[in-house]
Order: structure tokens, then sequence, then C-alpha cells
């Protein structure tokens, strides 16, 4: 060994002669595409000066519930779950930041809460487990008990300001998506990760096709509720709906404009599926296509340049893009025989569709909107109506599984995928924009 | 019979004598010779098999979700379908033993017969390279990898690889992103190969990932090759671009 080295470091030498040099600045360049989900732990929150009643207790660790579920729905994050087992194979006794750091956290969060009267308040700390095992940072934040799920989303989204620089506010956000219960189908407002839910209708048999208007105080929506195929506007604060668009034949498969001023929907008015243009009141301000054949399920580009849409112009249902204007129509899906559902990005640089595969069944894929980069993103169930959340990061869509469709999310490269909703009748999910602050 | 017992004592015997003579002379059979960049701890998966099995997950029921009496309350679960991802292949890699330079081609010596491996086994997944300036200077050298470095800082760059090449070892990129990240991390090497006043040049905006470049270096700053002999600086000055690219 010591030969080798030796003879290593004379050949060294002579490779390089008796070069000096003096203080010598080098810049080198690592480069990779691959990443791995920052591994973070969440510990449970102690308890605090004041006394808890057993239901406080409860509540305290469900805070540190909703700020695991937060972080692991985030894509930033892998969630490093306590492994006592672990811990007795290594014969630590202490769970301190180096157990931790053997479970593989690399922060860890910790908290106590004190209760106070109706509400409580929770000092978080947030520390690296290795290395310099700094205290990224310190914060109390204060609560009350009934909306203590509202000031665990505020904590999580404090980890990820401190962790990865920017406020998602995405744990604000809401879903809506129709759900079947006895025949009808109603519209339900949900808290992102499928929490909260509440009723927006309970009228006529079918409400679907929501979609959000850019203020997130309303959405557009398609009702059979008067035995016809309407476009119905509901407005959040008291779920009134105002009728826009009755038309003969189908008022369907609403998409708002970017600024919220127009929205393209599929009327039927003439004997054929088409797209228009209208406005807010219901007005026609443009016709978009001109084909005997179907063209429905729009969906506008973030500049309002294209629409993408589904149509069957070509024999078989397919995506296709065109100019705002209705010119310029290309196919963008080339994969499959059956394409539909397209959701524009908000970052605008990809579209999400459902493709039917090799065996029948639906996965969500994405391609460019010049039709390249095809990217097949799911691999299990029957999965449809892709919508993206506002920051693009993730897609929310239903899946039939096991005779159950329920709402799924997952990261735009089709990572991190989880189930929101259980119990199945699932479908049409609708991602909210960021709440106003 | 008597005579194999006697042919058999005879062959112990001289092996005996033959083992003996090579003790007492330091002869020994050649031992697989470890590669120095290769005998460090190189954790480019931060994740330990046995708490990547219980990464899993949970989202308990809230206490106060739904205030629907006829609606089933739907019950998030999250549901881990994420597989682990596969190790680089870097990991995998066996440590090979040291190929002897041979001082009679130099040209091709500067290529780091040691160092350009490693981008080669890591082709899919990144690379590094490296580029020399001295003094307060401009540039002299070039990319030390895939080019023949004709130039002094070339052939010293052979050195900076292997640091490079530590660190990117030593790196877990905590970013998944649809948009390229970098950032730059500068620090000294002493001629004893200790890293020191570790420090970010440059940052990329997310804290995690700039902080995990910084981690890469401190957890390979006490155990990098000391300075070659034809290095005679006091120190030498690195900077490092970290660069993800989706």
């Amino acid at each position: 060994m010591k030969r080798t080295l030796l003879c290593t470091a004379v050949v060294i030498s002579i490779l390089h002669g008796s070069v000096a040099f003096a203080q010598t600045e080098i810049e080198t360049r690592i480069q990779t595409s691959r990443g791995y989900r920052l591994p973070v732990a969440v510990e449970s929150f102690e308890l605090g000066s004041g006394s808890a009643s057993p239901e406080m207790l409860k509540w305290i660790e469900n805070i540190a519930e909703i700020i695991r579920g937060d972080l692991a729905f985030s894509g930033y994050f892998k969630l490093v779950l306590f492994d006592s087992l672990y811990l007795r194979l290594m014969g630590k006794g202490i769970i301190d930041l180096q157990a931790w750091s053997h479970m593989g956290a690399e922060y860890l969060c910790r908290g106590r809460v004190s209760p106070r009267g109706d509400g409580f308040r929770l000092v978080l700390k947030l520390e690296a487990t290795g290395g310099s095992r700094e205290v990224v940072f310190e914060k109390s934040f204060t609560g009350l008990w009934s909306k203590r799920r509202v000031t665990a989303h505020q904590i999580s989204e404090e980890i990820i300001l401190y962790l990865w620089g920017g406020r998602t506010n995405l744990f604000q956000t809401h879903i809506v998506a129709s759900w079947k219960s006895g025949g009808k189908k109603n519209l339900y407002l949900f808290d992102y990760d499928g929490f909260n839910a509440r009723p927006l209708t309970n009228y006529g048999e079918y409400n679907m096709s929501p979609c959000w208007f850019p203020a997130g105080d309303r959405l557009v929506f398609t009702s059979n509720r008067d035995n016809n195929w309407d476009l119905w506007l509901l407005l959040l604060k008291n779920n009134s709906t105002t009728r826009i668009s009755n038309r003969p034949g189908l008022n369907i498969a609403p998409a708002v404009w970017p600024d919220g001023r127009y929205v393209v929907v599929t009327l039927s008015k003439d004997g054929n599926s088409e797209l228009y243009l209208l406005s807010e009141s219901g007005k026609i301000a443009r016709r978009l296509t001109h084909s005997p054949a179907i063209d429905t399920e729009p969906t506008v580009s973030p500049d309002g340049r294209y629409i993408a849409f589904s149509s069957d112009r070509l024999g078989s249902l397919q995506v296709y893009v065109m100019d705002s204007d209705g010119s310029n129509v290309r196919r963008v899906s080339f994969e499959g025989n059956y394409n539909a559902s397209p959701a524009w990005s908000p970052r605008g640089d990809k579209i999400a569709f459902a493709s039917r595969n090799d065996r029948g069944v639906f996965d969500i894929c994405t391609v460019l909107p010049d039709g390249t980069g095809f990217t097949r993103l799911t691999t299990r169930g029957s999965n449809e109506n892709p919508d993206w959340s506002p920051d693009g990061y993730h897609l929310v869509y239903s899946s039939e599984r096991g005779n159950q469709k329920n709402l799924y999310t997952m990261t735009f490269d089709g990572s991190n995928e989880r189930q929101i909703t259980t119990g199945g009748g699932y479908s049409n999910p609708a991602w909210s924009p960021y709440p106003r602050r | 019979m008597k005579r194999d017992l006697i042919g058999s004592a005879l062959v112990h015997a001289s092996l005996f004598v033959a083992l003996g003579i090579i003790s007492s002379t330091g002869a020994s059979l050649p031992s697989p010779v470890m590669p120095e960049d290769v005998m460090m701890v190189t954790p480019v998966d931060a994740f330990p098999a046995a708490a990547a099995e219980t990464l899993v997950p949970e989202v308990s029921e809230d206490a106060v979700v739904v205030d629907l009496p006829d609606i089933p309350v739907p019950t998030p679960e999250a549901i881990p379908i994420e597989p682990r991802k596969p190790e680089p292949k870097v990991e995998k890699s066996k440590p090979k033993p040291v190929k002897k330079p041979q001082a009679k081609k130099p040209a091709q010596k500067t290529e780091s017969p040691k160092v350009a491996k490693a981008p080669d086994s890591t082709k899919k997944d990144g690379f590094y390279e490296s580029t020399l300036s001295k003094g307060a200077g401009g540039k002299t050298g070039g990319s030390l990898l895939g080019m023949s470095g004709g130039t002094p800082g070339g052939r010293a760059g052979s050195y900076p690889d292997r640091i490079t090449n530590r660190i990117y070892r030593a790196w877990t990129n905590p970013v998944i992103l649809q948009d390229e990240v970098s950032c730059s991390v500068v620090f000294r090497v002493s001629p004893a190969g200790k890293a020191t006043q570790i420090a970010l040049e440059r940052s990329s905006g997310l804290p995690a990932y700039d902080n995990s470049t910084i981690r890469a270096v401190w957890e390979v700053a006490s155990t990098l090759p000391p300075f070659p002999r034809s290095l005679k600086d006091e120190y030498i000055v690195m900077r490092i671009t970290f660069v993800y690219t989706p």
C-alpha cells in the first residue's frame, strides 16, 4: 500500500513537473438532474405551561399531524417517521437530534404547545440534525383550537419559507369536485388536502365541470338542474348561483379566461359542439371553432394566447391547440387513440390530459404545447380530469381503483401520489387559485 | 505408505521454509489498493435503508372535518406510491485498484485516469468539470475533464478534480423542480487537504439547496487528499458551482 502511494506520488510529481502555484483559484462545476426529497421529521409536540384536557392533548397531536401531512404533500420533503425498532437496534435510549439524524432526518421540527383558554400558543423550533445543527428558526404562533388546522397550515408555510425561500400559500388553497351520491352529482369544496368538505350545490341531477375565476371568489359550472345542460355562475361567499347560458342543447365544459373577463365554453345550439367565447354575463363574444366534429373541453394558456381543447375532427378524440382567436389549429397529442380533458399548466409550459393506454384505461399525461415531450405520469387505475395547482407543481385528478373513484394529487413528474378522498364517487376536480390576502 | 509420509513431510517443510524466507525479506502478496477517493463514505443517497422503510406519510383524520351529516366524511389517506428510487450507479461501483500511471506518456495521463472515471460512472445523473484561474488573473486552464489539458493548469487539474469528485459524491441534492437551480460555494484547501472558510458565495434562493451544498463540503472538509508535491501553494481557493437541471 505504502509503495503504491509512494509510486503514485512520484509519478504525479513527474507529470506536474515542479510547477509552483501561488494562491491558485479553481472553479469547478457540479451538475445533476437527480434530486432526493429533503428528509424532515416532525416530533409530537410537547405540552408547555398550563393544563390541558385529554381533548386538548389530542388536538396538540393533531396539529403535528397536519404539519406532517402538509410537508409530505408539498413535494419538497420526505417525511421521516419515528422508528422505535431502529432506535432499539441502535441502542439509542434518548430521542435527540442525533437519533433523528440516524433515522435519516436532516431537519427536525419540535414544538411546545401551551393552552390558553379557547386557544393556544405554540413555540416551534426547526433544527438541522447534522453538521452545524443550527436552529433554522424558532417562532411562536397563536391560534384557536377550533382553527388549529389554519394555524398548522401557517406553520407549514413558515417551514417552507425558511427552507425553500418562498411562501407557497398552497396549503390555503381549495379543490372543488363533483361527488356522486344517491344518483346525483353535487359540487363540494375541500381544503387542498381533502379535508373540510362542504357542499356548494344541492339541486338537479348533475352539477359538474367546475372552473375557478382567478379571484378565487366564484366558479362557473355546468348543471342540468332545469332539465337542460346550462352554464351557471356560483359565488362562494353565499353559494348564490346565476345562470349565464341556457341556449338550446349543451352549455358545458367552461374554461375561464386568465383575466376572468371571458369564459370559453362548448355550445351545441346549432346542432354541433363548438367552442365559443362568452362574457361573464353569458353574451357570445366570438365563435372559436367551425368544425363538423366535436370540439369541447377548452383550457386557456395562462398568457391568454392559446386554447387547448379536445376534438374528434380526425376520427378519434385528440388534444389540439389553437390561437385564442380560433385560428392555427394544430394537434398536440399523438400517443394513444383517445386523449381528452386537457388542462394547461399555470406555468404555461405543459398541458396535462387523460390518455387511454394499451390496457384500455386512462393515464394522466403531459405534453409540451408544441406537441413534443409526451410523458405518462400515472401507472395505476384509470385516471381522468387532471387540473393543476396554482403553482403548476402539483396535479389533482380522479382515479378509479378498486371500483371506487377518488381524488388524488401528485407532483408534476408523477411522483408523490396521494389519495385525498375515500369512499368513491369523486370526479371533475378543479384546484383553486391562491387565496387573496 | 512410509514413502508417501516422508514425501508429504518434505513438501510441508519446504513450504514453511519458503514462507519464512518471504516474510523475512518483506515480500508479500500484492493486496488490492483502495483508491483514495473511494475510501470515504459517500452518502449520495441520504436515506438509510432502515429509515427509508419508515418514510410512510400519514395523515390522520381531523376531528372537525365535515359538517354534513348525510355525506361520508372524506378521510384523506396519504398513500405512498412512489417507489424508492434506485441508487445511483456511482454508489454501486466497486472500488477499483489504482491504475499505475505510466510516466512515459504524460499527455495521456493528464486526462487523469482515476478522476476521469467517476463522471463516466455517473454520466446519466450528472457530471462535474473544472476550470482553473491563477492568482487574481483570468482563467488559464480549460475544462479538465474530456480535455487533454495541455496547459500547466490543466495538468494540475487532477487534484481539483479529485476534490470536486469527493464533494460531488457527498452531495445530496434536495431539489426536484421544473427550473434550473444553482449556487456557488467557495472555500480554501490547505496543503494537508483540509477545507476551511467554507462559505456560500452565491445563493440559489432556496435555503435548503444552499445548505445541502455547504453540508457536502463540510462533510469531506477534513478528509480531502493532501496537495501533490508539485503544488507549492500556501493554499488553493476552490469555487464550486452546484447546478440542478430538471
